[in-house]
């Protein structure tokens, strides 16, 4: 024990200390407020500029001039070709051509522009007309305006999740409220970092291996350390750097975020979105609020605990692959072909990983995510929809099973690959030396 | 101290040792000879329990090695190597500590292995700015770090520029004064017959010789003897015949002659100092390296 310590020390210190990983470490949860923050100033500085546009309006749907946002609507009454001079000398942003139509049978209107318009433009364009051809209707028509606001309904439907524990009170169950949509991010985001850890540290231990056997200074250290204790001490020290960077990022990220959303406020975000009715933004400060309720509702205690479970089980399961092909391959190259399909498994994680949030209780979900090589990334991703605890156990159990099983099946391919160099590496062969009763 | 009985490994394709055994004395060198591919890594592995025998023990100091004793080994493998990104300190204090060193106890080791070795305190130098001389000069230090009581150097001297082997020799030869066994495998005959005490051979897998250095030597002399004298010597002679002669100087021939059966030295003398005066005269005794070529011929012959 004392010796898997010492060499998960050096494992451990050697690259915690290393430029990129304190560079990695500390740049990466910068990376996202800085395009965040990037995008602000674009978004502020573009809003200055003013973007005309020419209306040939032959149903006569618009007022001479109209301002939407930062597109300025102009009637005009030069023709399609000399407007399309101007598109192309910059004079205008682009025409609008509506055409004379019967407001109960509309046809589409035209926009002519040099650059493609964005989807909020057009949805923009696309209500603005709808808006007036209704009030056109409803004067036609004679319709009592009140009236007709008075059919405008607007029904939630909240959901609630419940327990066991859940109490009735006075004839209402007092139960949590949850979210599909926080669910579905928050199970993304779980299985999105497992992957990423798995695959990124994975590789990390194979190249550790690898450098020792390269370098050949495995044997002098296995004259005093049994191999199995060399590959768990240097599994463990890799796993414990994934495991600080991992945390340094947590507290980072909540502390950048909570600094930058005091520096700019909500109210500043909101702003930024180019047409903003007053219906758009109570719903969207209602969506906040109840993104925080939602979110205070999420057991965060439970759902750390299962996430270091999972965070540990996985990386322990595929970390002992990657050490087995470290120690059998003499280099990069060849260690490609035994890479990819260790590499599937967590690959078809994340392709399963959207019908599992698309249908969380399947029976292909379940088998997903009991089953050891994909459970790490899509348990994860169904836990915020609730998983019954026995699904749960049953999972971290094979887990459990399976990671023992890896490291002892790693284990016999280690001790033989690390102190073999030179052979042409085949399934057999790794088989072989599985197989060998005394190396 | 340490005798190896009887042991026999194969590996997927072939046979590597083939029922060896060694006895090895407390306070002596030993010798591990044969060509490249005989099995003496394969010999040296087993010992240090990094790879196990299919058959036969292992014992030190009379009872069967285990896993403590093994840590106390100074064990230095030929495929030997260092952590490249790392500075020379921190890997001697991980050595020493996997040895069960203290870090105080580290840094006074190294600190002795330096001057001992001549060089200046390398603690805070990068490794991968080291000399293949320096490195290997770091590795010994990392090998004798924790004073092992028996040291087992697969190959020590590849990759020494000779003075830097005549240091680690002398090196050797005073752990060797002070008690310390020292087992090394070689298949470069030079150094064996300054150091070795005793030797044994391995080619084939097999044993092919074993014994005391210098009464190997006494058994495989061929009753040759070099003459330097100052006459030309008679061609045909009853005592000896005339294996060759050079003219080293005027008047100064150096010449090898057989002796022939039954006859003895002081009749060889008698006969050749009759014509011409003898400036030395002695009995060429084979070095390791002559015995090694023909021991190893032997062997491919009779196959």
């Amino acid at each position: 024990m004392n010796k898997i310590w010492i060499i998960f020390e050096r494992e451990y210190l050697q690259r915690v200390k290393k430029k990129s990983f304190i560079l990695s470490t500390l740049l990466t949860p910068l990376i996202f407020p800085f395009f965040i923050f990037i995008t602000v100033l674009l978004i502020d500085s573009d809003e200055q500029e003013v973007r005309k546009i020419a209306v040939i309006d032959k149903s006569n749907l618009l007022e001479d001039s109209l301002s939407i946002g930062k597109n300025n609507l102009l009637k005009s009454k030069l023709d399609i070709n000399s407007l399309q001079t101007q598109i192309l000398n910059g004079d205008i942003y682009g025409a609008l051509i509506i055409p004379e139509m019967d407001i109960y049978d509309p046809k589409p209107i035209k926009f002519y522009s040099k650059n493609i318009p964005s989807n909020d433009f057009v949805s923009d364009i696309e209500r603005i007309f709808e808006e007036r051809i209704r009030n056109r209707k409803i004067s036609e028509l004679q319709l009592n305006k009140s009236s007709l606001d008075k059919l405008k309904t607007n029904i939630l439907m909240d959901t609630y999740s419940v327990e066991e524990s859940t109490v009735s009170d006075g004839g209402e169950l007092d139960a949590n409220k949850s979210s599909s949509g926080l669910a579905f991010g928050l199970g993304y985001f779980n299985g999105f970092l497992i992957y990423m850890f798995v695959f990124i540290y994975g590789s990390f231990i194979l190249q550790s291996v690898l450098d020792e056997k390269t370098s050949k200074v495995v044997e002098v250290i296995v004259s005093s350390v049994k191999p199995i204790q060399l590959m768990m001490g240097k599994v463990l020290g890799v796993g414990a750097v994934a495991f600080t960077q991992i945390s340094i990022w947590i507290v980072l990220v909540f502390s950048i975020s909570t600094l930058t959303s005091l520096y700019f406020g909500i109210d500043n975000v909101e702003t930024t979105q180019i047409v903003n009715t007053q219906e758009q933004i109570d719903q969207s400060k209602e969506m906040v609020a109840g993104f925080y309720e939602l979110f205070s509702s999420v057991d965060v205690f439970k759902l750390i605990v299962v996430f270091l479970i999972y965070f540990t089980g996985g990386f322990f399961l595929y970390g002992a692959f990657f050490a087995a092909i470290g120690s059998a391959v003499d280099n990069l190259q060849d260690a490609s072909q035994f890479t990819l399909p260790i590499s599937l498994p967590i690959i078809a994680s994340l392709m399963f990983m959207g019908v599992i949030l698309e249908n969380p209780e399947s029976n292909a979900s379940l088998f997903l995510s009991l089953f050891p090589f994909t459970s790490p990334i899509l348990m994860m991703a169904r836990l915020p929809f609730g998983v019954p605890d026995w699904q749960l156990i049953l999972s971290i159990s094979l887990l459990i099973l399976f990671v023992i099983f890896a490291l002892w099946f790693a284990g016999r391919i280690y001790r033989v690959g690390i102190l073999t160099s030179g052979s042409k590496i085949t399934y057999k062969l790794l088989w072989k030396w599985f197989v060998m009763k005394n190396y | 101290m340490l005798s190896v009985k009887n042991i026999s490994k194969s590996y997927v394709n072939h046979k590597a040792l083939d029922n060896i055994s060694i006895d090895v004395n407390q306070s002596s060198i030993f010798g591990l000879l044969g060509p490249n591919g005989a099995g003496k890594t394969s010999l040296i592995r087993i010992i240090n329990q990094i790879i196990n025998q299919d058959k036969g023990d292992i014992f030190l100091d009379g009872r069967p090695i285990n896993y403590d004793d093994v840590r106390k080994i100074g064990y230095m493998p030929e495929e030997r190597g260092l952590y490249k990104k790392m500075k020379v300190g921190d890997f001697l204090l991980f050595m020493g500590k996997l040895k069960g060193l203290n870090r105080n106890q580290c840094i006074d080791s190294a600190k002795l292995w330096f001057d001992n070795l001549e060089v200046s305190n390398w603690w805070n130098k990068n490794i991968e700015d080291l000399s293949k001389g320096m490195s290997q000069k770091v590795q010994f230090i990392s090998t004798v770090l924790h004073n092992p009581n028996l040291i087992i150097l697969d190959e020590p001297f590849s990759g020494f520029d000779p003075v830097n082997a005549n240091l680690v020799k002398s090196n050797l030869l005073r752990l060797k004064e002070e008690g310390r066994t020292i087992i090394f495998s070689t298949h470069r005959m030079e150094s064996v017959d300054e150091l070795c005490d005793h030797v044994a051979m391995i080619n084939n897998s097999k044993k092919i010789l074993d014994g005391n250095t210098e009464k190997i030597k006494m058994k495989y002399k061929s009753d040759n003897y070099i003459i330097v004298h100052d006459m030309k010597l008679k061609k045909v002679d009853n005592n000896y015949s005339l294996v060759k002669t050079e003219n080293l100087a005027d008047g100064i021939y150096e010449s090898e002659v057989s002796l022939k059966e039954k006859k003895s030295y002081k009749e060889l003398f008698n006969s050749i100092s009759s014509n011409t005066r003898i400036i030395s005269f002695k009995e060429k005794i084979p070095n390791m390296n002559d015995i090694f070529i023909m021991k190893v011929k032997e062997g491919a012959n009779s196959e």
